[in-house]
């Protein structure tokens, strides 16, 4: 069992790690609402890697979260890109799509971005180990 | 000489059909402002709430404004509102994983039947437009031939079945809001009877009112026919599919669009642009339209 203490007593990289993947989970799930299961799927495949990097720990792990924080980095650049495209050239872009690239947006692909740095540059201090020690 | 003597009677004949094929004056006394008001305030020549002119209808905002301005008047002619709001797929996995569903909201309202009946006749057009286009014939024009046949269906006195008017949300979008109302409508598992989607119906430069009926079901094409037949009103099968009625065919339900001549290219050269706007629209080709869909409805009904 994970307690909510153990949860709480992680450190700061540990949690941001924890924050992006609940992110990824969550758009999965709100697109399982409405039939869709390929953002979560991918997500999910995205997240094995990482897993696996979880169960086997130390250097393991680092390099799994090593993959992660690139994989989010990629993820917060290609927002941007995307959003750069669409204002050079919008044509042929469904409306629901083109409004949806909002300020709020651009703050949430640069987040992603900063996001991603944090984790890479520290990934050495990620450790569930030394918290989550009551797993079964 | 020959020739001009089978001409003259030709004229006459023509003259005559072409008076036969006039719309009832009452009706377009009634019709025709409403009309005109629907549209003015839909593609920005009038204020549509508190000061507020739209220039198009596709972002959410006013999507948003313009649903709430289909609803305020459908409860005003007495129909009661069904709103359907719905979440889908940006129709393109990678976008799927960058963005958030896309939303909106379909305006739907229904008119029961005077006896008891659970069976229904579906009608309806798109309210949002592409971007940077007033959307005045695509399609202000649909919007306000179905609201203006809803009045007059509701002062019917006998009718057997319930009807059912929905305003789709994103047609441009690759008909997401009709295709979201379909796939609801088929796990209603309510009786449709029919599914009749309008959109644009306010160019006709031959004036010759022709009407295009886009992928007919069998008994829908008779039925259509048959009065336009009554109404001297000339009427082509196209296989157009682009549309709303696309959607309800796809669910299996009997459907058609209706429009302009777009296929015998007798359609608004404004199409999708910003000069698709109030001036543009042929009114009473949309009076005759409309009269011609609510006899079907008429019919539909004896």
């Amino acid at each position: 069992m994970i307690h909510f203490q153990d949860i709480k007593n992680l450190n700061r990289a540990t949690s941001i790690l924890i924050l992006s993947i609940l992110l990824l989970l969550i758009k999965g799930l709100v697109y399982i609402f409405i039939g869709v299961i390929y953002p979560l799927g991918i997500g999910l495949l995205l997240l094995l890697p990482l897993l696996y990097g979880y169960l086997k720990a130390g250097k393991k792990l680092q390099k799994a979260v090593k993959y992660w924080s690139v994989l989010v980095i990629c993820y917060g650049l290609i927002r941007i890109l995307l959003n750069v495209f669409i204002y050079a050239d919008d044509s042929g872009v469904p409306s629901g799509a083109y409004y949806q690239f909002t300020v709020w947006y651009g703050l949430k692909s640069i987040s992603y971005v900063i996001l991603g740095v944090y984790l890479f540059i520290q990934r050495k201090e990620i450790s569930f180990q030394q918290k989550l020690s009551d797993i079964n | 000489m020959k020739s001009t003597l089978f001409l003259i009677p030709s004229f006459i004949l023509l003259s005559l059909f072409e008076l036969e094929a006039q719309v009832d004056p009452v009706f377009l006394e009634e019709m025709l402002p409403f009309q005109k008001e629907v549209i003015a305030k839909l593609c920005g020549k009038s204020e549509i709430s508190n000061g507020m002119f739209l220039t198009q209808r596709a972002s959410p905002e006013e999507r948003e404004i313009t649903a709430g301005y289909l609803s305020n008047s459908l409860t005003a002619i007495g129909w009661k509102l069904e709103n359907h709001h719905y979440k889908a797929t940006n129709g393109n996995p990678f976008l799927d994983l960058i963005l958030e569903p896309m939303q909106g909201i379909n305006v739907a309202a229904v008119l029961p039947a005077t006896i008891l009946s659970d069976t229904y006749v579906v009608f309806g057009s798109h309210y949002d437009t592409e971007r940077g286009s007033p959307g005045a014939i695509d399609n202000a024009t649909g919007i306000a031939l179905c609201l203006s046949v809803a009045r007059q269906l509701k002062q019917l006195e006998n009718r057997k079945f319930n009807f059912m008017l929905v305003f789709f949300d994103q047609e441009e979008d690759n008909e997401v809001g009709s295709r979201a109302y379909a796939k609801m409508l088929k796990t209603t598992q309510k009786n449709i009877h029919s599914v009749h989607t309008i959109d644009m119906v306010g160019w006709d430069n031959d004036n010759n009112k022709g009407v295009e009926l886009e992928l007919p079901a069998p008994e829908l094409e008779r039925l259509y026919n048959s009065v336009a037949q009554q109404l001297k009103i000339p009427v082509y099968r196209t296989k157009v599919s682009s549309s709303d009625h696309k959607s309800f065919i796809d669910q299996g339900f009997k459907a058609l669009g209706i429009s302009e001549e777009y296929v015998k290219r007798d359609s608004t050269p404004y199409y999708h642009t910003p000069k698709d706007t109030y001036d543009t629209v042929n009114f009473e080709y949309l009076s005759d339209t409309s009269y011609f869909i609510f006899n079907v409805f008429k019919t539909l009904l004896q």
